[in-house]
């Protein structure tokens, strides 16, 4: 068998140095006699291979608010305690146990430094999405004799609409607040919503899809003179803009360690003590972290988690000036070259906007098309955890963006690209009012801490060339610049 | 309190990790804020955030280069575009883009529309030509 083996390392070396085609022929050959499966990278012609098909090398990766890739510094915080220091930290008998102790709380201190709280006050969680189910079922579970309502956002995160959902199943009332066109909640609008029996508000800091920061401050503020609890998703907030518990009135908090460059499978939920918060657990075991959330803390991941808040906290400003470089270069690069380009979100990034998050609504050009021709950027078009539906973003859809004519569902010749969306079934009228299709044409982009001017200066050469290889290829778009108003349009049914 | 000689070094030690490192995004990470740093630690006169500064970023050296090694060891064998493509200061937008159109991937053999269009643009480049003898 190791003659086997040997024999077949000799031919591969021997294949390396000889012809190409020599060395496909072997290939075949020792794949012949190997069960292994064919490799998907072909590392000497660089060519990945991956549903049908052929990249030229990994695309640049600009979908930040997806996922972010670990900081280095994080990674090596975290790799002692995946190879040597693999203790429990409940066990309170050895030194294993100890030092894994030790780790975590140095981690829950780094957290709590990061947005101004207590370490008493971190509960370390699998994730945002935990941290939001917790805070919302535990709140209400334990509020539920006296209390009857919830109030929240059209344009929140799923986890927080469906926790919202399941409440609702039960009995609870929700309020969902209409967003303004540029996602912004109306003060207004929520003083109004606030009754004696509301128990929570749950409105998020920083938005994933459009990037809109909501004012926490005055929420807050108005919540806390209400005496209703406020709870923010910050998932996308903590680490990038300045959060801070200890001068703003904010009772809960979800973190989420992947959108930092931190581990993924880790956040942690902000509880605050004064004035005190109660919740009721989700989880039921051995009363870990203060009995809210039982089950073995990761030491590693918290670690990660920890170093990730730590280096955001030095990085901070850093990282905000010259992601908002960035992000003009790459607003200008694009609108500047193109027409019928529509920023979906508020334009000011000092105050409403943060600048990592550019959501592009492209007219006249259809979204997979577009995405699936953007090869070598990796980029989203809707949420990631929408982008498997086939539906459009429904924050887009709550922010009344208008929807495009190239994409009726009456199946007219214009729709070249593939024309998904069922969900309106209409007569054959152009005005239909409601335009479907800019909400399918967004493209949004992530810019972060690794980005650099080069990868932003070749996806704004991309996307124009692909947007205009589109554009002409697009009888509407042919229409729109002959003058022809699509509003007044009769479409025939076939 | 560390000499010039010895912030120097340091420098330049960095500038040496931000070269090898295997992965782009990091590598230009590197090397950009380990300029910005140590060019705020030279402007800035204070002599206690100075030495804390320092002891920080020898540390943080022996970080980039642990970590050096194990993105060598585990990183991604096929790199990104920009790098098979040669980037560098000498590569613009422009000319990438212009070398990944001229490698084109399989799929775009079968794109009618493409070769159709190719082939109207030679057809035309040969009447101009044409015309050019003629006249």
């Amino acid at each position: 068998m190791a003659l086997f083996r040997a024999s077949e390392q000799l031919l591969a070396n021997s294949a390396r140095k000889a012809a190409p085609w020599l060395q496909s022929g072997i290939q075949i050959l020792q794949r012949g006699l190997s069960a292994q499966a064919e490799p998907a990278e072909d590392e000497d012609s660089g060519a990945i291979e991956m549903k049908g098909i052929r990249l030229r090398g990994a695309p640049i990766y600009l979908d930040m608010q997806a996922t972010t890739p670990m900081d280095p510094r994080v990674l090596d915080a975290m790799l002692p305690y995946m190879v040597d220091q693999f203790g429990n930290p409940h066990s309170r008998t050895h030194l294993y146990g100890w030092e894994s102790e030790n780790a975590v709380e140095k981690a829950r201190q780094q957290v709590a430094s990061l947005i101004g709280a207590d370490p008493k006050e971190i509960i370390f969680t699998s994730g945002a999405t935990e941290s939001n189910n917790m805070a919302i079922k535990g709140v209400a579970n334990f509020y539920k004799d006296k209390k009857r309502h919830i109030v929240t956002s059209q344009t929140e995160h799923k986890c927080v609409l469906d926790s919202a959902r399941y409440l609702q199943q039960r009995g609870w009332d929700v309020t969902y607040l209409p967003v303004r066109s540029d996602g912004r909640i109306d003060l207004g609008q929520l003083a109004d919503a606030l009754r004696p029996d509301t128990a929570l508000v749950s409105i998020m800091a920083v938005n994933n899809e459009i990037g809109v920061r909501q004012p926490l401050a005055e929420i807050g503020a108005l919540c806390r003179e209400r005496k209703v609890f406020f709870h923010t998703d910050a998932a996308q907030a903590v680490g990038k803009v300045p959060v801070d518990t200890s001068s703003t009135p904010i009772d809960l908090m979800s973190i989420s360690g992947h959108k930092l460059y931190g581990p993924k499978g880790v956040g942690a939920l902000y509880v605050r003590r004064r004035p005190r918060v109660r919740l009721e657990a989700q989880m039921s075991g051995g009363g870990q972290e203060r009995g809210l959330r039982s089950g073995t803390v990761p030491t590693a991941a918290v670690v990660g988690l920890g170093a990730a808040c730590e280096v955001a906290a030095q990085e901070m400003a850093a990282d905000h000036a010259h992601i908002c470089k960035l992000e003009q270069r790459l607003r200008d690069g694009i609108m500047g070259q193109l027409q019928g380009v529509v920023l979906n979100g508020p334009e000011d990034v000092a105050r409403h906007r943060y600048p990592g998050n550019v959501n592009l609504s492209f007219a006249y050009v259809e979204g997979e098309s577009l995405i699936m021709g953007l090869k070598d950027i990796a980029v989203s078009s809707g949420s990631a955890c929408t982008s498997a539906s086939l539906e459009p973003s429904y924050v887009l859809r709550a922010l009344g963006v208008e929807e495009d004519m190239a994409h009726t569902s009456i199946r007219c010749v214009a729709a070249r690209g593939k024309c998904k969306c069922n969900s309106v079934s209409t007569p054959a009228s152009g005005a239909l009012g409601v335009e479907e299709d800019m909400a399918h044409t967004s493209i949004r982009y992530g810019i972060g801490r690794f980005t650099t001017e080069e990868e932003v200066d070749a996806a704004v050469a991309q996307t124009v060339s692909h947007v205009n290889k589109l554009r002409e290829m697009s009888p509407l778009w042919e229409m729109v610049q002959e003058g022809i108003d699509l509003k007044t349009i009769q479409w025939s049914q076939h | 309190m560390p000499s010039a000689a010895e912030v120097k070094s340091l420098f330049r030690q960095f500038l040496r990790v931000g070269r090898k490192f295997p992965n782009y995004n990091i590598r230009h990470y590197i090397q950009r804020r380990s300029k910005e740093e140590f060019h705020s630690l030279a402007a800035n006169a204070d002599a206690a955030a100075a030495e804390a500064a320092w002891q920080r970023a020898k540390s943080q050296l022996e970080v980039w280069q642990r970590q050096s090694v194990v993105y060598q060891l585990y990183g991604r064998k096929v790199k990104t575009v920009l790098v098979r493509a040669g980037s560098g200061s000498r590569s613009t937008p422009a000319r990438w883009l212009m070398q990944l159109q001229r490698h084109s991937v399989a799929g775009e053999q079968n794109d009618a529309l493409g070769m159709r269009r190719q082939q109207l643009e030679e057809a035309q480049q040969q009447q101009q030509l044409l015309e050019e003898a003629a006249a």
